[in-house]
């Protein structure tokens, strides 16, 4: 063998074998990118409100919950550069800007309202969470491993968020900001998951990168934040949701 | 002579947290140390996905074993695996206690 062709052996990268399935891969691609963007959007929200909550503990707990935001939005961004899919979208990070964002509508602006952060922390994270789970088990090794963390750190986020939302509730005037906010929040977080048999997440499914599919996580959600808003004489009907106003790529409401 | 992992746990010692008076290895973010001929590779987490300092501690470590005799490349990877209070050493959570830290 000549030195050329031992430098050739070594510098060469191995290939990405995650899956061959084009349909799997575009959709593993949005799935990253969405996980990402809303992550990193959660925790600008969240850090726009580090002196506008109502004490300097929910402050100072609120800064450490959008440090880890941030920190698992980053933690994803690194895998779109290693996927091989042409235009995949580029990381929102150290500066970076990107003209399409794939986060909720509703985290796309700044909140005028601390109930919008209560609503978020026990919405949005959550949601996030759920989807998280269902990459545990993914035969991506990368984003298993990264997933694999993501739920242990967010059970403080949880512990914090039940009791924002207690504190929010227990005044009548409370409750019914808190209860607006949801109104606002809530059919956008439950068509996040996406509609049902969805052909993207079903070839993500068979080709054991996810393990649960849209409906499945949608229940997950709903039994995991209904029981708590319920306890706290919150209401999470819905009536019908908007599908007609959903962007399936960017995956939020328009 | 190449290094042995002992040698890399001997400067690893001297590597501090920045946030704490605590090695890296007492601090359990060291995952695992490998030596193949001239390069040391460092399986590496951090007590949290968010935390701030994860370049310096990665600068911090591959800037020590470069010291090691023998050492010439350093790979370090992020391994993403849990950390809990259970992973410091008895020193690291006697030297965390001294400091109210609990």
């Amino acid at each position: 063998m000549s030195s050329s062709e031992a430098d050739l052996d070594r510098v060469v990268p191995a290939e990405w074998s995650v899956t061959d399935d084009d349909e799997a891969l575009a959709a593993l691609v949005n799935l990253v990118v969405v996980l990402a963007d809303n992550k990193f959007f959660l925790g600008r929200r969240f850090s726009e409100w580090l002196s506008g909550g109502p004490s300097l503990e929910s402050a100072v707990a609120l800064a450490a919950i959008a440090q880890e935001e941030l920190g698992h939005a980053r933690a994803l961004y690194p895998l779109l550069e290693e996927m091989p899919l042409v235009d995949t979208p580029g990381p929102l990070q150290r500066g970076a800007e990107r003209e399409r964002k794939y986060c909720l509508s509703c985290l796309g602006a700044p909140w005028e309202w601390w109930a919008d952060v209560v609503a978020a922390l026990i919405l949005v994270d959550p949601a996030l969470t759920i989807l998280f789970r269902a990459l545990e088990d993914s035969r991506y090794d990368d984003l298993r491993q990264r997933a694999a963390r993501v739920p242990s750190e967010e059970v403080f986020h949880r512990k914090y968020a039940e009791g924002r939302l207690r504190d929010l509730a227990r005044t009548e005037q409370g409750r019914e900001t808190l209860q607006r906010r949801i109104d606002w929040m809530l059919p956008e977080v439950l068509m996040w998951f996406g509609p049902s048999e969805e052909p993207g997440v079903a070839a993500l499914k068979s080709e054991g990168l996810i393990k649960l599919d849209n409906d499945e996580m949608r229940e997950a959600f709903q039994e995991d934040v209904f029981s708590i808003l319920e306890e706290n004489g919150l209401s999470v009907e819905v009536g019908e949701l908007p599908w007609k106003r959903w962007n399936s790529l960017q995956r939020r409401v328009e | 002579m190449n290094a042995t992992i002992e040698d890399l746990e001997a400067v690893l010692r001297g590597v501090q947290d920045p946030e704490y008076p605590v090695s890296v290895l007492d601090m359990g973010l060291i995952r695992g140390l490998a030596v193949e001929g001239h390069t040391a590779r460092v399986r590496l987490t951090y007590t949290s996905m968010g935390c701030p300092c994860k370049e310096m501690i990665a600068d911090d470590v591959r800037d020590a074993l470069l010291g090691v005799a023998g050492i010439e490349r350093v790979e370090v990877e992020e391994v993403f695996e849990p950390w809990t209070h259970g992973n410091l050493t008895r020193r690291a959570r006697r030297t965390l206690a001294e400091l109210g830290v609990t």
